[in-house]
């Protein structure tokens, strides 16, 4: 039960997590207070208790700066983006790549596998994007400029209006 | 297409300039001379009747009738399509 309990303290950052942290536990860490993280620890003992809090070991906790950004006691964690993680792994929740009680990030939301990923190397990379536009535009232009000068036109004389002067004739012979 | 290519790669120089008038005598192969065409609108009448410039060509008589007719039977305009034939088949032969 206390895991239970932990696992809905941990998961309270963020709503997918609490999502599947409510299917679990029923209502728990439903409320606001109940999703905010504690005071910034200061002394060796609340530091260990905010790393048992938050399912890591008192080596790997480390809180973020005491600098008004309001994360309190939340852990620092790599943010890694899920879409970089092991699609093969059995996880405990495959939609989102993660473990029973496992502590996230807290940018996690952004980095789930339908939004951001800075982590993987792209496929293209970016100066052969440049270089693939760069072509086709400059490529496009080139040929914009050389039909520029050979324009399409239709193989008829100008209209004859009847100005001051001019004269015109028919096709029927003067006799 | 086929002028295009003429005109810029085959054969540049045979080929006429389609934006100059024609460069023949207008007498030629007719021994005893041609008819001239003859302008019926006079430009007091195109202006009256306010024909836009660039319909102000050897068939604009043919438009004066069709523009009055339509303003005398209108907005029964089917009415004038004699007259609107005429001018459209003035235009075709131009």
């Amino acid at each position: 039960m206390n895991a239970l309990k932990r696992l809905a303290l941990v998961g309270a950052s963020t709503t997918n997590i609490r999502l599947g942290a409510v299917g679990l536990v029923g209502v728990r860490g439903y409320w606001n207070k109940d999703w905010k993280p504690g005071p910034y620890p200061k002394t060796e003992e609340e530091k260990r208790a905010a790393a048992k809090k938050y399912n890591l070991q008192p080596e790997d906790y480390e809180p973020y700066p005491n600098d008004g950004s309001g994360l309190g006691d939340y852990p620092k964690l790599p943010q890694v983006a899920m879409e970089a993680r092991d699609p093969y792994h059995s996880w405990d929740y495959p939609s989102l790549k993660l473990d029973y009680g496992e502590p996230v990030p807290d940018m996690f939301n952004i980095y789930t596998e339908d939004r951001l990923d800075d982590y993987t190397e792209p496929v293209i990379p970016g100066w052969k994007k440049v270089a693939m536009f760069l072509s086709v535009f400059c490529g496009g232009w080139i040929i914009f400029q050389y039909f520029q000068e050979r324009p399409a036109f239709r193989a008829v004389l100008p209209k004859q209006y009847p100005k001051d002067g001019a004269v015109h004739y028919t096709f029927e012979p003067a006799e | 297409m086929g002028n295009w290519a003429n005109k810029y790669y085959l054969d540049p120089l045979h080929t006429p300039d389609h934006r100059s008038p024609p460069t023949f005598d207008s007498a030629y192969g007719f021994p005893n001379g041609r008819k001239a065409r003859v302008m019926v609108a006079t430009e007091e009448e195109m202006k009256s009747a306010k024909i836009p410039l660039e319909d102000r060509d050897y068939c604009a008589h043919y438009l004066i009738k069709y523009k009055a007719c339509k303003a005398k039977n209108w907005p029964w305009a089917v009415k004038c399509k004699h007259e609107k034939h005429e001018w459209d088949y003035c235009e075709y032969e131009e």
